[in-house]
């Protein structure tokens, strides 16, 4: 497991697989945004990171087969 | 007031946290300042006035001197250029819906003593009862059986109502399900609150249990008015009310909202209040208040204040007053309520307003006892405006307009500054018209009347039209996403969004 703070995971998903990429703070129904790639509108896929964090992603779903594979190395931290 | 009720009101103020946000001593609202620009910026240069309504359209914050400007406009063919302007702007920033929230009210304790408040301390008139989490949970079933997808919760200020209590309520709203009569499972997506001013660390606990939007009026932002209509109580404290928001963001909550009670104080040093709030919540956090809220005073059991104030504003006025906070602060949501009658709330929706209720009920239990009419003895104050979800829906559908039970924004990271640098660059309004087609659908297939169905089947078309048309949707490749949510939530799925 390798550690990353939100911003560098974000940096990490948009240089590898070339996607657009919000990671938010997640209270019950509330994500409430931290950090997001440049070009990020909306996302078709949201996957939660830990009881704490999500990601929202715009992609094709076998990049986010990939993409999903590669969180779970992924620790995330603050 | 029972001693250890009075024990916990005198706790609840924490002098620190007003005073870290005090700019050399001093609050954000100088009285004499908004009495100057007031005064001194008057005209019906119609140059003048084109020239800020050009930057209202650009979706620009006006200054306190150009808002003055257009407060102290007389000519009322300027005033018709100006309605239009504000639609205009309505439009461009959230696009052609009207979002739909039901208010409940969990308890009428209270501890301050609001010289117009039905709920007030010392109106002994007051049936007082507070719900248990039982009905609590019966309530959102009502408002959910009604097609409501978004509830504002009130609280009076009291240590049965406290933190705890309102945390507790919140969980328990957001865990009720209840299907619709066709058999779809429906919920409360998101949970607003109004309540007293809080510490911090009060407020951490809401926004842990997933609160939406925290909501606190200054009601009047005039002190001597303030101090004479508020004589005891927690409440009694100007500046604890006047940074109950400012808390709420360092706690973390980034979605808040503000408001006056319009008809205790002149309305256009009203405004020029809460444009004042909504500038230091600006320069303090860079995130402006969510939404505006602009009740006008109704008269309420007990309060003689509440019938014979003479800052009482006209319809006319409520109009313009909508219409300069529309065009002053572009970007920010603006709320008309059932207290206003239907003619009045039809006319003002039409200058930009964004979110109102229907199907309302405010006194404590009503939904469940069915209330048909209202009683002066269990509520805050009379509605103008009883008629049911379904009967305003078919009006606005009448019109042209969508009626949306959008609840996304916050459940895709849109929330503080990036709803702000959304909703300034016109892109807010995609999602919006997006979200209310789908939440649209549902409310038509779950709740409508065969006449609302019938009115919305049009509305809904034109709009997936338009949808289909606009280069935003192509660019971002969300034509397909949409598509396939649409197909979806007409098969039956519930709560896809965008």
């Amino acid at each position: 497991m390798s550690k990353m703070t939100p911003h560098e995971l974000m940096d990490s998903l948009t240089s590898q697989f070339s996607v657009e990429v919000s990671i938010c703070e997640v209270f019950q129904k509330r994500w409430s945004h931290i950090t997001s790639s440049a070009n990020f509108v909306c996302g078709n896929h949201r996957l939660m990171l830990s009881n704490d964090y999500g990601i929202m992603l715009h992609c094709n779903n076998q990049t986010f087969q990939e993409i999903a594979a590669y969180l779970k190395k992924i620790e995330l931290s603050n | 007031m029972q001693e250890k009720t009075k024990c916990w009101a005198d706790q609840v103020i924490k002098q620190d946290e007003i005073d870290k946000y005090l700019v050399d001593g001093k609050d954000f609202i100088n009285e004499t300042e908004i009495e100057r620009i007031l005064s001194e910026n008057k005209t019906n240069d119609h140059d003048r006035i084109h020239s800020i309504l050009r930057k209202s359209l650009s979706i620009k914050r006006l200054s306190a001197e150009e808002t003055a400007t257009l407060l102290n406009v007389t000519d009322e063919n300027l005033w018709e250029e100006m309605y239009k302007v504000a639609a205009e702007v309505k439009r461009r920033v959230y696009d052609n819906r009207v979002v739909f929230f039901a208010p409940l009210y969990c308890g009428n304790l209270c501890v301050n003593n609001c010289l117009y408040c039905g709920f007030r301390n010392e109106n002994k008139d007051e049936k007082r009862r507070v719900l248990t989490m039982e009905e609590v949970r019966k309530e959102a079933e009502c408002v959910i059986d009604e097609g409501h997808k978004r509830m504002i919760v009130v609280y009076g200020e009291h240590p049965k109502t406290d933190a705890n209590y309102i945390a507790d309520s919140i969980r328990e709203i957001y865990n009720v399900e209840k299907k619709s009569p066709n058999g779809n499972v429906n919920k409360i997506r998101r949970v607003n609150i109004n309540a007293a001013p809080m510490s911090i660390e009060d407020l951490r606990k809401l926004w842990e249990v997933g609160i939406g939007t925290y909501q606190v009026f200054q009601e009047t932002y005039q002190r001597d008015r303030y101090a004479e209509l508020h004589p005891s109580g927690p409440k009694s404290d100007y500046r604890w009310r006047l940074y109950a928001l400012h808390r709420a963001m360092d706690a973390g909550i980034d979605d808040v909202a503000i408001g006056a009670l319009f008809g205790l104080y002149d309305w256009k040093f009203e405004i020029m209040g809460l444009l004042a709030h909504t500038a230091d919540l600006e320069n303090q956090f860079g995130i402006g208040p969510h939404t505006i809220s602009f009740p006008r005073m109704t008269p309420a059991s007990g309060s003689d204040v509440s019938q014979s104030s003479k800052y009482l504003v006209s319809d006319s006025d409520f109009k313009k007053l909508v219409t300069v906070l529309r065009l002053s602060v572009p970007y920010t949501g603006l709320i008309i309520t059932a207290r206003e009658k239907p003619e009045v709330r039809f006319d003002v929706i039409q200058v930009g307003c964004t979110q109102t209720d229907a199907s309302t009920k405010i006194g404590i239990g009503a939904y469940q006892e069915h209330a048909k009419n209202q009683s002066k003895e269990k509520q805050q104050f009379m509605l103008g405006d009883t008629r049911s979800l379904d009967e305003v829906v078919k009006e606005l559908a009448k019109i042209g307009k969508i009626t949306s039970f959008c609840t996304a924004g916050y459940r895709c990271g849109r929330t503080g500054d990036k709803i702000m640098d959304l909703l300034g660059k016109e892109v807010e309004g995609k999602f919006c018209k997006l979200n209310a087609v789908l939440t649209y659908r549902e409310f038509l297939d779950d709740y409508a009347s065969e006449e609302t169905k019938k009115l919305g089947e049009k509305v809904i078309q034109k709009e997936l039209k338009e949808i289909h048309e606009m280069d935003f949707y192509k660019e971002h490749n969300l034509l397909t996403l949409i598509d396939d949510y649409y197909i979806r939530v007409s098969d039956g799925e519930r709560d896809l969004y965008v």
